[in-house]
């Protein structure tokens, strides 16, 4: 491969991998502020008095409770950042053992070679 | 020589097809996840009854859509894999099991918490969420048989066994509001027993209901990959190690 190429390669890789991480990023912030926005309602946690109108009887009023769709959102958007970070590290573990199983193939052909190359003169002998 | 060359110049050609459409996925759901959490938390109107507390509804009810569906792959892919014996289809089915209990995890806490303010109990023992605890113990043993039973195809032939019976319940759960005329919890919204929604309400959940989809294959996608790759890797591992 020509030089070029390779370069052109390892900079495609890098701005995938670039995309990837601003994509996840992105992603994460938007939860967060979905997350915070509802969190800092002033209506979340019915700290601010009466409402415009009031519900009949037996019923939630709009603008109470919503801590609880605030933890819902927080518990699913956990678990899927949770689940994503195992992801990634088995990816992690997986890159360190092609690595070790690249290393090993490559020491074993040098074993080879070498011991092709010890047997030569013997046979020409 | 030539052939190798070619092969090879293929399937970089497909790995990075794959690496097109995955980083093409994230950044679907990620404009996805945006749009849907601007129409579920400020668009769309709060419920006459249950209040802002409803619009739980347009993330639990993603969330169990999602579990099924992943249940319903473990359930095609295990068949796939008993008749064609192909790893290809074991990896599909154990990367959707794997995620089916994730998302089935979150029906039952995102569940509970929406109970609590409106039932003021956060379990009750009805029928559907009895059986969507079920359905959470059958695929947590699926995963377990994969984990600690035997490995290779034996493993993985007990393990399609039990992906197959384990979806029996999936209905049940969906229709078990209807089989035991459950009054607790809310009804069908889409579907054969359908109630009715207000429509721009319905608009918003089936915006949430294809966000989740999304993000569903997105997470199938990198899940299956990593499954793939790893067991590639052992394989390297057994004939030159």
């Amino acid at each position: 491969m020509a030089p070029g190429g390779i370069a052109g390669k390892r900079l495609g890789t890098s701005f995938r991998r670039l995309i990837s991480w601003g994509g996840t990023i992105a992603l994460a912030a938007t939860v967060l502020a979905g997350a915070g926005f509802t969190w800092a309602s002033p209506r979340a946690w019915g700290v601010i008095g009466p409402l415009p109108q009031q519900a009949p009887a037996g019923t939630i009023p709009p603008g109470t409770k919503l801590g609880f769709l605030f933890a819902v959102l927080l518990v699913s958007w956990g678990a899927f950042f949770a689940y994503s970070f195992f992801m990634s590290r088995r990816q992690q573990e997986l890159r360190k053992e092609i690595e070790a199983l690249r290393r090993h193939l490559e020491a074993r052909e040098r074993q080879a070679q070498q011991t092709q190359s010890e047997r030569r003169p013997t046979s020409g002998a | 020589m030539a052939t190798l060359e070619a092969a090879k110049e293929t399937r970089g050609a497909a790995v990075l097809g794959m690496g097109m459409v995955r980083t093409a996925l994230l950044g679907v759901t990620a404009v996805m996840v945006a749009v849907t959490l601007y129409l579920g938390l400020l668009w769309a109107p709060p419920d006459a009854i249950m209040g802002d507390v409803q619009r739980i509804f347009y993330f639990h009810v993603p969330i169990a859509w999602v579990g099924f569906l992943a249940f319903g792959i473990v359930f095609v892919a295990s068949i796939a894999y008993l008749v064609k014996g192909t790893d290809g289809w074991d990896h599909l089915a154990y990367s959707a099991a794997e995620i089916g209990v994730l998302f089935a995890t979150l029906i039952l806490v995102t569940g509970s918490i929406w109970g609590k303010p409106v039932w003021g109990v956060w379990w009750q023992w009805t029928p559907q969420l009895t059986t969507s605890l079920i359905l959470w113990f059958i695929y947590l043993a699926y995963l377990l048989l994969r984990i600690y039973g035997p490995a290779g195809g034996q493993g993985a032939r007990y393990a399609a066994v039990l992906g197959i019976i384990g979806f029996i319940d999936v209905p049940i759960v969906y229709f078990s509001s209807i089989l035991w005329r459950e009054w607790l919890h809310p009804g069908k919204v889409v579907g054969p027993a359908g109630g009715s929604v207000e429509p721009s309400m319905m608009v918003v959940l089936m915006v949430s209901l294809v966000t989740s989809t999304v993000l569903f294959s997105y997470l199938l996608l990198e899940r299956y990959t990593l499954r793939k790759a790893t067991a590639t890797v052992e394989r390297m591992w057994q004939l030159h190690g």
